[in-house]
């Protein structure tokens, strides 16, 4: 039996929290986009963002702090005919998983990667994240943050990323829209979602993102790299969200001599012939 | 479970059985090697291809209903789907969960499947390698020794035996986690002494046997200077007295 509807279910967030909004467009999305569940794997690592995959019908996989990518990346080059996201906060993709997520952008998996970004750690009750910005006062960073907060999509494009987007958690049907484009695009694709965490950050809330966040038209030209870096760099007072950068890329599976031929690694029996002859040659 | 490779034909049959345990028992499983294997060369016999053996996953959600990829069985084992092979959801969590992997912070729920992991271990144990016993049959001084010592201390007995008749003996073990006893309590009964050879500065092969077995091993030669030890260094040492 094969279905095109994803259930979800009752969640341990807190009510208000923009997880809700991005799981209801994550269910949204794929069903527009006809995909069957139970092709779909949803990996994360840990957080409140990386429950997220309990909570869809679709084979899940949550594993480690900070290596989401690695596993995700794994299952896609083992079997390329799922489709393979992965939902995760910015604390788990840019903090703990920060070296993951730079060598896998230059590795070009086709894997989508929705990053939900409420610049917090919201699981662990608060502490300065990899977004927060500078001078946020939390219960560890006490007089207040003070590191440079990092910029996602200005960090994937410079790391070869050939699509990058922003969304936000209270504009559902331009992340439906930015979620679709997101999947279907052949390659690594990131969308930072900026979130409300309601309980812990109390400076980057719902009305300070709304006040902020802009819509991109058409008279912004997401192909040009320049104009995407610069793009990248506008953040705070207002806000762009939208696809900030995609590029054509060919994928790690196209270019890899052993994949490209298209038979999942999964369905290939090892061949002990080869290591046969390898021994005869070297009797 | 951990494996430490001995030696080059060691490395090759231990891999294949490291991925044939992983998929049989559903665990991680360690291969420990070092640089110094990694750089040796040595000829060995031609790779007996006809009884390696790696175990697969299960192809259909035996016995029906929904697919439990934790499910509670007698031997611990709950069988592996593969994502995206059948109309099953499969879900992996690192975190405590349920039969069909969603998380929990139930009590109950935690007490079983620490049990169903832990059960997994009594089957795992039947099938551990002992470790190789080398030597003279009539030893006073047993050394004990881990991976790639397997050579140096397969040297230094040779050496021994032919400068001091006969009184040197040694285990060599593969499988250290699990560790293998059986062996171990059979041959230190008549050691009169049992030295663990080891590079490393704390002894971490005497300190799991020690653990486990409660044998004391009565001295020790480590080294540690990041070079390898040869076996005339370990008869040396032991001509010499430790």
């Amino acid at each position: 039996m094969s279905t095109t509807s994803f259930a979800t279910y009752e969640t341990a967030w807190c009510p208000g929290c923009g997880n809700y909004n991005i799981l209801e467009c994550l269910k949204t999305a794929l069903e527009e986009l006809g995909k069957d569940p139970y092709e779909v794997l949803m990996v994360a690592g840990i957080g409140q963002a990386a429950k997220t995959p309990q909570y869809i019908s679709a084979n899940s996989f949550c594993g480690l702090h900070g290596r989401s990518l690695p596993a995700a990346v794994a299952a896609k080059i083992a079997n390329e005919k799922l489709t393979v996201i992965v939902n995760t906060g910015e604390g788990d993709s840019y903090g703990e998983g920060g070296n993951h997520f730079i060598h896998n952008i230059r590795r070009n998996v086709d894997i989508t990667h929705f990053v939900h970004d409420n610049q917090i750690y919201g699981l662990t009750k608060g502490q300065a994240s990899p977004t927060s910005i500078e001078g946020l006062v939390t219960p560890v960073q006490v007089t207040g943050s003070i590191n440079t907060p990092l910029n996602p999509p200005l960090l994937a494009i410079a790391a070869g990323a050939g699509f990058v987007a922003r969304g936000f958690s209270g504009n559902k049907q331009h992340l439906i829209a930015l979620m679709k484009q997101a999947i279907e695009y052949k390659g690594y694709a990131l969308v930072d979602i900026l979130q409300p965490c309601i309980s812990f950050n109390k400076v980057n809330t719902f009305a300070w993102y709304s006040k902020r966040v802009y819509e991109l038209d058409s008279s912004y030209d997401p192909t040009s790299k320049l104009a995407a870096l610069e793009k990248s760099l506008e953040f705070g007072d207002r806000i762009p969200i939208g696809v900030i950068y995609r590029e054509p890329k060919q994928t790690y599976h196209e270019k890899n001599t052993i994949l490209k031929s298209g038979v999942p690694l999964l369905d290939r029996k090892t061949d002990l012939s080869i290591v046969e002859k390898i021994c005869s040659e070297l009797k | 479970m951990v494996i430490a490779l001995r030696h080059h034909e060691d490395i090759f049959y231990q891999t294949i059985r490291a991925f044939d345990l992983a998929e049989k028992y559903q665990i991680p499983v360690i291969l420990l090697s070092d640089q110094y294997l990694a750089d040796a060369s040595a000829t060995v016999r031609p790779f007996d291809l006809n009884h390696i053996y790696v175990a697969e996953a299960a192809v259909e959600n035996q016995g029906g209903g929904e697919y439990l990829r934790y499910r509670y069985t007698d031997d611990g084992i709950s069988p592996r789907l593969i994502p995206g092979k059948s109309n099953n959801f499969v879900s992996a969590d690192s975190d405590e969960h349920d039969e069909k992997g969603r998380i929990t912070e139930s009590g109950e729920v935690r007490i079983r499947m620490m049990d169903k992991r832990m059960k997994k271990l009594e089957k795992l144990e039947l099938e551990l390698q002992e470790p190789d016993f080398i030597g003279s049959q009539a030893y006073d001084t047993l050394l004990v020794g881990w991976g790639s010592m397997y050579g140096p201390i397969s040297e230094a007995v040779g050496i021994l035996n032919k400068n001091e008749s006969g009184r040197y003996a040694a285990l060599l073990f593969g499988d250290v986690f699990p560790l293998p006893t059986k062996l171990l309590m059979e041959k230190s009964v008549s050691a009169k002494r049992i030295i663990n050879v080891e590079q490393n500065a704390t002894g971490q092969l005497a300190g799991l046997i020690r653990e486990h077995t409660c044998i004391f091993c009565t001295s020790s030669i480590l080294k540690y200077d990041g070079r390898q030890i040869s076996g005339e260094e370990i008869a040396d040492i032991l001509m010499k007295g430790v």
